[in-house]
């Protein structure tokens, strides 16, 4: 049964409220007013002002990097850059989203293995060598990375700190669309944290060693116990089981039960 | 006289020099802790640009290097040191100089580049290359008082190539066409200098990318040249050209008569009585060792 | 005689002349520049700026030459007119990498060379070729 588009159930944000006694601003979206209460975030003011975001919106957490967005206030030179769902709307905003922008993506499958980490990217990616150290990019990027200092360290060869230096990506790409060398930095980082993570990172050999135990088969009879049981049986297990005093120190507790260890 | 070796001298190392030039560093730092200083690296730093850019409203071309004398200036502020840096790499030597330069030509490049950069370099570095410090700071006599072996059984060509003293004016830091830095740095620590004329001769550089048998070419003929004047091996300081020269020998059908190319803190190294055995040699496509060895040099890979 | 350059030539030289801050004119033809170029470039620097004294600006800024120019500044070092050739030429490439028209193309360059050269070379051929 078809329901009108009126009963259709709201996505989260599509019906805003505004608080109590909320002033109303105005801001600009591709270049026309629209009036919004105060205090929401862009991406609710998008909606608010009847916008539907069905690309170019994600988690609304601020992690997952769909919701791009560059600005300009009004009588103020600067671009600035957010993302819609963390950056709160603000009277006279001039805004633009940028749900997608083209980078080059290098083919990984196709990158001599024989050749050291640090020449693999330059294989990769040589265009990073074009860089020329304007800063737009670290300007430009909403989680504050030193995006300009990663792509130095993966020009000299450093694949483990750009790895880390460019931990906190979301691949937003709104350093892409600002870089006047053309790089794809966000694609460069992925793929410095890649090798890093397959080639250079220590591997634990604990983890190694449970592993090869879970392979030999060590955990078969305590799964079979498990999916045996009721849901009920299940829900008390969980809710009964013993934990780890918030407090305790590294390697003094343990459970009363050892069989599984 | 090494106090400790406390001086702390502010540097800036150029990306190859993390990479295809391991040996260039690492030598320049041991010999830089047995004769009392310490080369102190600037905590964040990115690539100069390698090439100055020659056009006058080529302004894009110094924001890197700007970055690199702003976060050298932020260095010598936080360790309190007199505002300098030091870098061993002839093309971040030219680039980082060159930069500074034109800075105090014209300070309307400096403010526009500030104002570009969101950031303020206040025109007070002074960029030193490694040789030069060795020469006008540390001083050549006492450096030969340092030296524990002797050198003098190998006859070594001093190989300047362009950018370590082009363009004369601007780099001022020896006769562009005339230079003696290298040769006199070698008398220091007891090399026999073999004087050959294609020493400022260039390497072939960048063109490697585009047209790379003329820069084996042009290589090869300062080979060549240096081994007509009796030279058993060539000494640099630029990583491309120690890449240039070694490469194009590579290429050639015969390496029997090879001649390795080093860098001149590798000699300092061994003149110190140093371990060689962080140099890298093995990233050289001619090795310089059987050389050095037969020249009687202990050239240790190990310290005994 | 005098030949002055006129037309579209003139201002595409002033605009050289502005972006290189070199003045074409000062050049007196003496040929140390050419003498002392190592990469044997046909036609030489010398060449290449007499013909833009006479205004034949298209015709230099498509040389093939100007790209075996390797920046190696032996040319404005010796200049006693303190022209600078390497300058120039590097003022006619820019034209052609500013206008999308790069000499050399990153993908095609192959691993070899791109994970065995330093990062100089690397660096410095992308700013001259691309």
């Amino acid at each position: 049964m078809e329901t009108s588009s009126q009963d259709k159930p709201m996505m989260t944000g599509d019906r805003t409220i505004p608080p109590e006694g909320a002033r109303y601003i105005t801001i600009y979206i591709m270049g026309q007013a629209y009036e919004i209460p105060e205090t929401l975030t862009i991406l609710k003011a998008l909606e608010f002002a009847g916008f539907q975001y069905k690309r170019g919106c994600g988690c609304r957490g601020g992690i997952c990097g769909a919701c791009g967005t560059f600005y300009r206030k009004e009588g103020d030179h600067t671009l600035f850059t957010g993302l819609a769902c963390q950056t709160v709307a603000e009277d006279g905003m001039i805004l633009a989203q940028l749900p997608f922008f083209p980078a080059n993506r290098a083919d990984h499958a196709g990158v001599d293995m024989d050749l050291s980490p640090d020449e693999q990217i330059n294989t990769l990616y040589p265009e990073i060598f074009r860089c020329v150290g304007c800063g737009t990019c670290t300007r430009t990027c909403p989680m504050d990375i030193d995006v300009m200092g990663y792509i130095a360290h993966f020009k000299r060869g450093d694949v483990a700190r750009g790895a880390k230096t460019s931990f906190d990506c979301i691949m937003c790409g709104l350093c892409v669309s600002r870089c006047p060398a053309n790089i794809s930095q966000m694609n460069v980082a992925m793929a410095g944290r890649r090798i890093y993570a397959a080639q250079m990172m220590p591997r634990s050999e604990a983890t190694k060693s449970r592993a090869d135990q879970v392979r030999e088969g060590r955990y078969e009879p305590a799964l079979a116990e498990l999916a045996q049981m009721s849901k009920e049986e299940l829900k008390e297990l969980y809710v009964g089981r013993e934990r780890e005093p918030d407090l305790s120190k590294p390697g003094e507790w343990m459970p009363a039960d050892t069989t599984n260890l | 006289m090494s106090s400790e070796g406390n001086i702390r001298v502010p540097y800036y190392p150029g990306c190859t020099l993390k990479t295809k030039a391991q040996g260039f560093e690492r030598s320049a730092m041991e010999c830089s802790e047995a004769l009392g200083f310490v080369l102190d690296e600037l905590k964040d730093w990115n690539c100069c640009g390698a090439s100055f850019p020659l056009t006058k409203d080529n302004l894009m071309g110094l924001a890197g290097p700007t970055n690199v004398l702003i976060e050298a200036e932020k260095h010598c502020q936080e360790h309190n040191v007199a505002p300098s840096v030091v870098t061993l790499c002839s093309f971040c030597y030219n680039t980082l100089k060159r930069t500074s330069h034109a800075f105090k030509e014209d300070p309307s490049k400096r403010t526009t580049l500030n104002a570009f950069l969101e950031r303020d370099y206040q025109g007070t570095i002074k960029v030193e290359h490694y040789l030069e410090y060795l020469r006008d700071t540390y001083g050549f006599d006492k450096l030969a008082e340092q030296v524990k072996v002797d050198m003098s059984s190998i006859r070594v060509a001093p190989y300047y190539g362009c950018l370590l003293l082009k363009p004369g004016k601007e780099i001022g830091l020896d006769d562009p066409e005339e230079p003696t830095i290298l040769h006199d740095f070698l008398d220091a620590i007891g090399v026999t200098v073999v004087d050959f004329p294609a020493q400022v001769d260039c390497c072939g550089s960048y063109l490697v990318m585009r047209e790379p048998e003329k820069a084996m070419n042009l290589s090869s003929g300062i080979l060549d040249e240096a081994g007509e004047y009796g030279a058993q091996a060539l000494v640099t300081a630029c990583p491309l050209c120690q890449s240039n020269l070694d490469k194009c020998q590579r290429s050639k059908t015969s390496t029997k008569d090879g001649l390795p190319v080093l860098y001149f803190t590798q000699l300092l190294a061994m003149a110190l009585g140093l371990s060689t055995e962080n140099h890298q040699f093995e990233d050289h496509q001619i090795d310089p060792r059987p050389v050095i060895t037969a020249c009687g040099i202990g050239c240790s890979e190990k310290s005994e | 005689m005098l030949i002055e350059p006129q037309g579209q030539s003139l201002t595409a030289i002033q605009e050289l002349e502005r972006s290189t801050g070199e003045k074409i004119t000062d050049c007196y033809q003496c040929g140390k520049c050419t003498a002392g170029c190592p990469a044997s470039m046909d036609p030489p620097p010398s060449v290449l700026i007499r013909k833009l004294q006479l205004g034949m600006f298209d015709e230099v800024v498509s040389e093939q030459s100007i790209w075996s120019c390797m920046a190696c500044l032996t040319c404005s070092e010796r200049c006693p007119k303190g022209v600078s050739p390497a300058a120039i030429i590097e003022g006619l490439k820019l034209i052609h990498l500013r206008d999308m028209d790069p000499q050399v193309q990153a993908e095609e360059l192959g691993q070899e060379f791109l994970a065995q050269s330093t990062q100089q070379a690397v660096v410095s051929g992308f700013r001259k070729f691309i």
